[in-house]
């Protein structure tokens, strides 16, 4: 479904990624781990085109998308939940979700979509109108992973959904990934929360200065951290 | 009083005609964090062309419409060939072009039609209408029902259409835009003509009443800038009442006090503003650049 192979990347003048392979096959959900600085966001990144990629390839389902401009790769299947959120902080919660469908052709149903992603977040139904900038971290969260349900994605990326929340809302925000995965959904995630991320995840890779040091089962990765291969927590 | 009342009648009409440049202003700098300081030039543009198709015995709205379109041609152009392919330089950079592309238009406008002012025929002949002890011209309602109806379609398109929307939104954070499948080229593209068109109505509907000739740009496009300031730059409606406070004040300076004055005392006014609300009247107080 997606696959990187051999990822180059740089931000300025730093390299960030060295050469990262991965793949992510349909149906499942995969972790990226690693401690802060890594390059899993820049990963995430330029799977979405944010950062221009000097070698490697990005192939989504047997396309190679790695020279195709940010706006036109969601038209792959690839929606990204990204770093902090960036939600349209000064419109509503209702626009924010339907601009997530901003490049499908046909609008129509917009409308159903939005009350499914209501059905996955009952909380967001009451900000319905609010400006997505006044509500909480978690809040936002569920706006920024709701607005790219709307895209009909075929692999979410995601990006440290519970950066800076509180556990119960960790809680109802995975709870809610957990039901994006049993309904086929294919999900990439980089997250900060070990045990969350492998819970939920069959597969993981663990990063490290720009490498792919390890790449197994979710067990597996749980065995290499606990040994303190890694220091992260 | 009864003067007074005068001198507001007045201001409002001028303050309408620098409250669309104003509002100019502030869809180019919520799109790209610039000033444009060739706005003024869009206005220019429109009431120059609108003469130009007066002279070649165009009907009136024919060559008014002809005349918008020209502004929105150049405004089309200035964002593919010139803002596009620069976005990527710094904003000093990109707001000494638009400062170059100001005398380059202003130039242009010279060798096409001389430096001469020249007269505008109004919409609808030169008679004037009594409002409660005031003299308003009736190109003068002319001005303000044009601005209303623009003002007015503008936020019709941006609140209530969902390409509208996109381009508030793609305003508000334009990487998670472009992440959702909104072009930057065509979003740029829009903001432009629509900053060229706004210009354009207020340069045509006002030039009937003032003359035109090819420097006007510059003046408009200063009181347009002030009156934006004044309001608050990241505010569209902001942009609109400082343009219309504006014009209020320089009339009533220019009626009790005089006419030589009248921009000192505006400007007194701008400076006035910013020690108390340095982001404008309707400005928010996050001063980024998106």
């Amino acid at each position: 479904m997606l696959e990187l192979v051999e990822l180059t990347t740089r931000r300025g003048r730093v390299q960030v990624l060295n050469g990262c392979s991965l793949s992510v096959a349909k149906g499942e959900v995969v972790a990226l781990l690693g401690p802060n600085g890594a390059g899993k966001s820049t990963l995430l990144g330029t799977v979405m085109g944010l950062y221009p990629s000097p070698a490697g390839h990005v192939i989504v389902q047997g396309q190679e998308i790695t020279r195709v401009p940010i706006h036109r790769r969601i038209h792959y299947g690839l929606a990204l939940v990204p770093e902090r959120r960036q939600i349209f902080s000064h419109l509503t919660v209702e626009d924010n979700l339907q601009l997530g469908a901003f490049h499908r052709r046909r609008r129509g149903g917009l409308a159903q979509d939005v009350a499914e992603v209501m059905d996955l977040f009952p909380g967001l139904l009451k900000h319905r109108h609010r400006k997505a900038g006044w509500l909480s971290g978690g809040e936002q969260q569920m706006v920024a992973i709701g607005r790219a349900m709307m895209a009909k994605p075929e692999i979410l990326l995601l990006d440290e959904p519970s950066l800076g929340l509180a556990p119960v809302i960790v809680k109802e925000v995975f709870e809610a990934l957990s039901r994006l995965k049993e309904s086929g959904l294919t999900i990439l995630m980089v997250e900060q929360n070990v045990s969350q991320a492998l819970a939920l995840a069959s597969r993981a890779y663990i990063m490290v200065h720009g490498h792919i040091v390890f790449s197994g089962s979710s067990r597996e990765a749980h065995h290499a951290l606990s040994e303190g291969y890694l220091a992260i927590g | 009083m009864s003067l007074l009342w005068q001198f507001v009648v007045s201001g409002v009409g001028t303050g309408s005609v620098y409250a669309l440049i104003a509002m100019g202003y502030s869809l180019i700098y919520k799109e790209t964090g610039i000033i444009n300081f060739a706005q003024g030039e869009f206005a220019m543009i429109g009431a120059m062309s609108l003469w130009m198709f007066q002279q070649q015995g165009w009907p009136l709205i024919p060559a008014l419409i002809a005349a918008v379109a020209v502004a929105a041609v150049v405004g089309a152009g200035i964002s593919r060939i010139v803002m596009h392919p620069a976005r990527h330089s710094a904003p000093l950079t990109l707001i000494f072009i638009t400062l170059g592309l100001d005398t380059a238009l202003r130039g242009i406008a010279t060798l096409l039609w001389g430096v001469n002012p020249v007269a505008v025929n109004p919409l609808s002949g030169n008679g004037s209408i009594h409002l409660i002890g005031a003299v308003l011209s009736v190109q003068n309602l002319w001005v303000l029902l044009g601005a209303a109806v623009v003002a007015l379609a503008l936020y019709l398109f941006l609140e209530r259409t969902y390409l509208g929307r996109g381009m508030e939104a793609a305003m508000d954070n334009p990487q998670a835009a472009q992440l959702f499948g909104m072009d930057p080229l065509k979003f740029s593209l829009y903001t432009w003509i629509s900053a060229a068109i706004i210009g354009a109505v207020g340069g045509a509907l006002l030039a009937p009443i003032t003359t035109a000739n090819a420097n006007m740009g510059l003046d408009l496009g200063l009181s347009g800038f002030v009156g934006a300031i004044i309001g608050g730059i990241d505010s569209l409606p902001g942009a609109a009442l400082g343009g219309l406070v504006l014009g209020l004040v320089q009339s009533v300076a220019a009626g009790y006090v005089s006419s030589t004055w009248a921009d000192g005392i505006a400007y007194a006014v701008l400076f006035l503003v910013l020690l108390v609300r340095p982001q404008g009247l309707m400005g928010s107080h996050a001063q980024h650049r998106v």
